[in-house]
């Protein structure tokens, strides 16, 4: 039976997408949004020894680069309501089998991939949830194509 | 006659902004790129394109920073009032994103998805047909084009995939007659298969318009198919002018498109 692995993928500079959508959201009236942050979110289905796949997967340059990401196997969301982002008609083949094909990754079962949004909103647990949904569909997500979930 | 002004509309991340412009002069317009932040007087042009390139990026999605600047608000309403709004590639995609196209509801109908194909994933770059669906005069950048002509013209992008979840919303715009251009064979075969459609796009759709038919989304870049010297030496055309510099400066078909726009807003906007 395989077993589940997120990862997500952050980055050690400025993130300039997170800043823009920051002040994006402000200029659209989000004044309670006080920051975006901003992670490249993915899931895989794995065989055999977990913390051999999870050693190797974070060694792999075309999703971690050393020199520029910083990498996690939890999601630590902390006060920032998280938003995960994916493309509805990606079925991560294309990653699947770059991972499986071209690099060994042979336990390798489903791959997937999104991103995933914190915002630090300040307001009450609930009305928060409810900002985030509103700024998820005003600017975060196109519904004809990508789909979210507020985790 | 007072020629027709048009602001090309810059964005941090542009790039085709010139060559828009060289297309809106050689047409016989006056033209001038306008910055994003320049709004001031921007009412006081006959109509707007909205070029290619990278805006912002493409922070978060293509073309959806953009599409939240002040100005789209002021270019939304001079279209509303029938000013020409010409949206190229990344700028077709702030028409989509702005809800402007194909602008049935006030609200986004549609996304130009990540493209689609069995051996190219992203970026794609390379020449394509596209074939007219509407009658001549149809819509505003149509005038001088005929049901069923192709055009030769590049495309350049990695998100051209148009896609909605609305299931009723692609019979509106047949009906509607707001689909302009679609991807073909040389022939003008519209096949659903690449490279014919070179990125999965819905109905094989290159353009959408309004449904005043003012207002167009374009992939494809037509002003980068606007003389003959830009066309690629497979095409006969090209071929016929290789080594005239007077043939390789005439106009190439997809040239009409801009030519249409100056051709409306003679007879409708001044």
């Amino acid at each position: 039976m395989p077993k589940t692995v997120e990862m997500v993928v952050g980055l050690k500079v400025p993130d300039t997408t997170a800043i823009t959508a920051l002040q994006t959201l402000q200029k659209l009236g989000f004044n309670k949004i006080k920051d975006v942050r901003r992670t490249f979110y993915y899931k895989f289905s794995v065989d055999g020894d977990l913390e051999d796949f999870k050693n190797k997967i974070s060694k792999v340059d075309i999703l971690v680069n050393a020199n520029k990401h910083t990498f996690d196997f939890e999601i630590k969301s902390k006060d920032y309501i998280p938003i995960l982002v994916k493309n509805i008609d990606d079925d991560g083949n294309g990653l699947l089998s770059t991972l499986k094909n071209r690099l060994g990754f042979i336990n390798l079962k489903k791959a997937e991939s999104g991103v995933l949004w914190g915002l630090l909103i300040n307001a009450e647990e609930k009305e928060s949830r409810k900002i985030a949904d509103k700024a998820a569909k005003d600017l975060l997500v196109n519904e004809n194509y990508q789909e979210f979930m507020i985790l | 006659m007072k020629k027709p002004n048009i602001a090309v509309i810059y964005f941090p991340g542009n790039n085709c902004e010139q060559e828009a412009l060289n297309a809106v002069l050689a047409s016989g317009m006056d033209g001038k790129i306008v910055r994003w932040n320049q709004r001031k007087d921007i009412e006081n042009y006959h109509g707007y394109v909205i070029p290619g390139g990278w805006a912002y990026e493409d922070r978060i999605r293509a073309g959806v920073i953009a599409a939240k600047d002040p100005i789209f608000k002021i270019i939304k309403k001079e279209a509303e009032d029938g000013k020409p709004v010409l949206g190229v590639c990344n700028g077709a995609q702030s028409l989509v994103e702005c809800g402007m196209i194909p602008g049935l509801k006030d609200k986004v109908e549609m996304a130009l998805a990540p493209n689609k194909n069995p051996f190219i994933s992203g970026y794609y770059c390379t020449w394509v047909f596209i074939r007219s669906e509407q009658e001549k005069n149809s819509c505003v950048f149509t005038k001088f084009t005929d049901k069923n002509e192709i055009i030769t013209i590049p495309i350049a992008h990695g998100e051209g995939k148009y896609v909605t979840r609305d299931k009723d919303l692609l019979q509106k715009l047949i009906k509607n007659k707001q689909i302009i251009f679609r991807y073909s064979t040389k022939d003008g075969k519209v096949e659903d298969k690449f490279s014919t459609n070179p990125n999965g796009t819905t109905y094989n759709i290159a353009a959408i318009c309004n449904k005043k038919g003012n207002v167009m989304a374009i992939m494809p870049h037509p002003e980068r198919a606007s003389f003959v010297r830009q066309l690629p030496d497979i095409t006969q055309i090209k071929n016929n002018a290789i080594g005239r510099i007077s043939e390789e400066e005439k106009p190439a078909p997809a040239r009409k498109m801009f030519e249409s726009m100056k051709k409306y807003i003679e007879e409708e906007i001044i």
